[in-house]
């Protein structure tokens, strides 16, 4: 195979994994984008509250 | 029948029946028991100069870890902050941080401080709370910034965790607070005076909105309850007001409303009175009450030069207050 030939194809790869590299990225942030975020609420006993006959008035 | 509970944070005292929320969206009645529902679970987390809170007088140039959860015990017609407090926590995009995660992403960041923010603390009171003593522990210094709306049990049980506090002191008449706010000045005035017998270093904002409080009687009568009531070291902030939430059809605050409300604050005798949100204003700066001289430098958020050494004028080593270090 020529020179020229593999210089081709050298660069031909090389942009290749560039694309490949690009599109994992951009196929990253869209999963982030759309992941779920955390929708469990943050259940704790309150403090300083009363209950049914505790209450005055 | 499952109980009613009575929620006794803040003076709306909510009464709820099981599944109810309180008034501030986040707090809610389930078997009869009632519960926080964003404990750990901010929707806003930043690291802020603590200028911004504004405070000016405690731990100048420093950073702050600020977070908030969504709720509010308030309803401003002017909120900034109106899409997070206005909310429940179902409509807020939230993250996992319980306590000990908010310390150590503070410590891990170099901040000096928390600022439990942006909506009302008191509502997220608990998660607070726990935050506020294990912060201390490591050294940190808890920063309230709130409305005082809250009571006064929770508030003593509060007040040994919490080093200094940026209250809005919005208006100083109760109609000003019912329209506005959906809230009371009674309890907010006695917050305040809590605080400040309880030794929590305190700055007063007060953001004046054309034609709701922008008149000289009001600023006065405000400027007047904090000299009479906490006296003259107290930092006040004046605040200008941008169209926002539900008064979009208002001007901003005109700089001269601003400028004249700072020269009515230091005639009533205040030491440290402020101008927020215009730049390059000369209210912005520090002075010494004493001798004039300019003490604190600052451009927006930065400080650019500082003249108070241990807590003292460079000049004539008069005693400034705050927190300095």
């Amino acid at each position: 195979m020529s020179q020229k030939n593999l210089s081709r194809r050298g660069f031909l790869r090389f942009l290749g994994g560039l694309f490949v590299g690009l599109f994992a990225i951009r196929w990253q942030k869209i999963h982030d984008m759309f992941s779920p975020k955390d929708t469990r609420p943050g259940l704790k006993e309150a403090k300083h509250y009363s209950r049914g006959n505790e209450m005055a008035g | 029948m499952l109980p009613i509970v009575e929620c006794r944070l803040c003076h709306h005292r909510c009464r709820l029946n099981e599944g109810e929320r309180g008034q501030c969206r986040v707090r809610i009645n389930l078997d009869g028991k009632l519960y926080s529902l964003v404990y750990g679970k901010p929707c806003s987390v930043h690291i802020d100069p603590i200028e911004k809170k504004p405070l000016y007088h405690v731990l100048p140039a420093s950073a702050s870890f600020s977070l908030a959860t969504a709720g509010c015990n308030l309803r401003c017609k002017f909120c900034q902050n109106w899409q997070i407090s206005q909310s429940p926590a179902e409509e807020t995009e939230n993250i996992d941080l319980p306590p000990e995660s908010v310390v150590r992403e503070a410590l891990n960041n170099q901040c000096r401080s928390i600022a439990y923010t942006y909506s009302d603390p008191v509502i997220f009171y608990e998660y607070m709370l726990d935050t506020a003593k294990l912060a201390k522990q490591n050294g940190l210094i808890n920063i309230f910034r709130t409305a005082a709306f809250i009571e006064e049990e929770p508030l003593l049980e509060l007040c040994p965790f919490i080093q200094t506090a940026s209250v809005d002191l919005k208006g100083i008449t109760e109609e000003y607070y019912e329209k506005m706010c959906a809230a009371r000045l009674g309890p907010v005035l006695q917050a305040i005076k809590i605080m400040h017998r309880q030794g929590v270093w305190l700055e007063l904002t007060n953001l004046i909105v054309p034609t709701w409080n922008d008149k000289e009687k009001d600023i006065g009568d405000l400027c007047r309850w904090i000299n009479d009531n906490l006296g003259p070291d107290v930092p006040l902030h004046f605040s200008r007001f941008w169209p926002m939430h539900q008064l979009k059809s208002l001007p901003p605050t005109p700089e001269e409303t601003l400028t004249r409300a700072r020269e009515i604050g230091l005639a009533q005798g205040l030491h440290y009175v402020y101008v927020g949100n215009i730049p390059e204003h000369e209210g912005n700066n520090t002075y010494c009450p004493k001798d004039g001289k300019l003490l604190i430098r600052r451009v927006g958020y930065s400080v650019l030069e500082n003249n108070i050494i241990d807590g003292r004028c460079k000049f004539c080593e008069t005693n400034i207050p705050g927190l300095w270090t």
